[in-house]
């Protein structure tokens, strides 16, 4: 984290609340982007958002700064819609896992362009843990570490799950639609 | 997994889920919740100190009167069987009143 964020910290615990606008401005699009993806309605996304925002400015002084400010309000932003989730119980489908796939025909469909809408359609029917494991990675390009922080996962059991969701991904995109 | 050379599909799939934006004063409503939710919270802070305090007081003021109520009773009755008994009686509760006040004014004038 920056010098200048961990001043603005430490301003903003003595009292100067409006400092928190910087962060409120700097990191606000990275935890809706989290949060976008696992809530249909953009109000709700937006009212999530602001829950995390608020929660992290009544928990700031539990901020350690062992991780970024970003991740750091991600990983908050992320367990809030979890939290909103799970109270709507929204259903996602569940897959078995083909045995006899192997991997080199999972990544060769993950390369083939004319699969694009077959794979945002699968992705879709992800659960968000896993929609949004693979967002952070494939995507957004983050260090495990920092993933394995905002999902509160042990950063060695990543790779695998990536690899499962891969597999899940690609029956899905076969065969989800009939499931 | 080195998604950086393959996975191009997912990589675009991945792309055309890219969400909606915040609506552009989204930090100045947030900001005002905050200082809203703050508010609240001094208000609620500044009730649960009142009744702290009044519990404290009236905590206090049984204790004294468990412990010393028959003695301060007696000497009631003793000043008040004197002629000039409660003399003093008055400018102390003037002094109460007037420090009272002025403890009010400086709060104020504090917290303005």
């Amino acid at each position: 984290m920056q010098t200048d964020e961990k001043e603005l910290i430490a301003r903003i615990l003595d009292g100067h609340a409006e400092d928190f606008g910087y962060f409120l401005e700097r990191y606000s699009h990275e935890a809706f982007a989290i949060v976008v993806r696992l809530v249909p309605q953009q109000e709700d996304a937006e009212e999530l958002v602001q829950d995390a925002f608020v929660r992290a400015f009544n928990r700031l002084d539990t901020f350690e700064g062992r991780s970024s400010f970003s991740t750091w309000i991600c990983r908050i932003a992320y367990t809030t819609a979890i939290s909103w989730l799970r109270k709507r119980r929204m259903k996602y489908l569940s897959i078995d896992d083909n045995p006899k796939l192997s991997d080199t025909e999972v990544d060769e469909a993950f390369d083939d362009e004319s699969l694009i809408e077959d794979l945002t359609r699968a992705i879709s029917l992800l659960k968000p843990d896993e929609q949004t494991l693979i967002t952070l990675y494939y995507y957004d390009n983050r260090p495990l570490n920092d993933i394995a922080y905002i999902l509160d996962v042990e950063p060695n059991t990543l790779a695998t799950r990536l690899h499962r969701i891969r597999r899940k991904l690609y029956l899905l995109m076969k065969h989800g639609t009939n499931h | 997994m080195e998604q950086t050379t393959k996975d191009r599909a997912l990589m675009k799939a991945l792309a055309q889920k890219e969400p909606r934006q915040l609506p552009s004063n989204f930090a100045y409503v947030t900001m005002r919740r905050i200082k809203e939710e703050q508010r609240t919270e001094e208000r609620r802070q500044h009730k649960l100190a009142i009744i702290t305090m009044i519990a404290v007081t009236l905590v206090g003021v049984a204790t004294l009167l468990y412990l010393l109520g028959d003695v301060i009773w007696q000497s009631l009755v003793s000043i008040s069987l004197k002629p000039d008994g409660f003399a003093l009686v008055l400018p102390t509760l003037f002094c109460l009143v007037f420090f009272a006040l002025l403890n009010h004014w400086l709060s104020r004038h504090r917290t303005a």
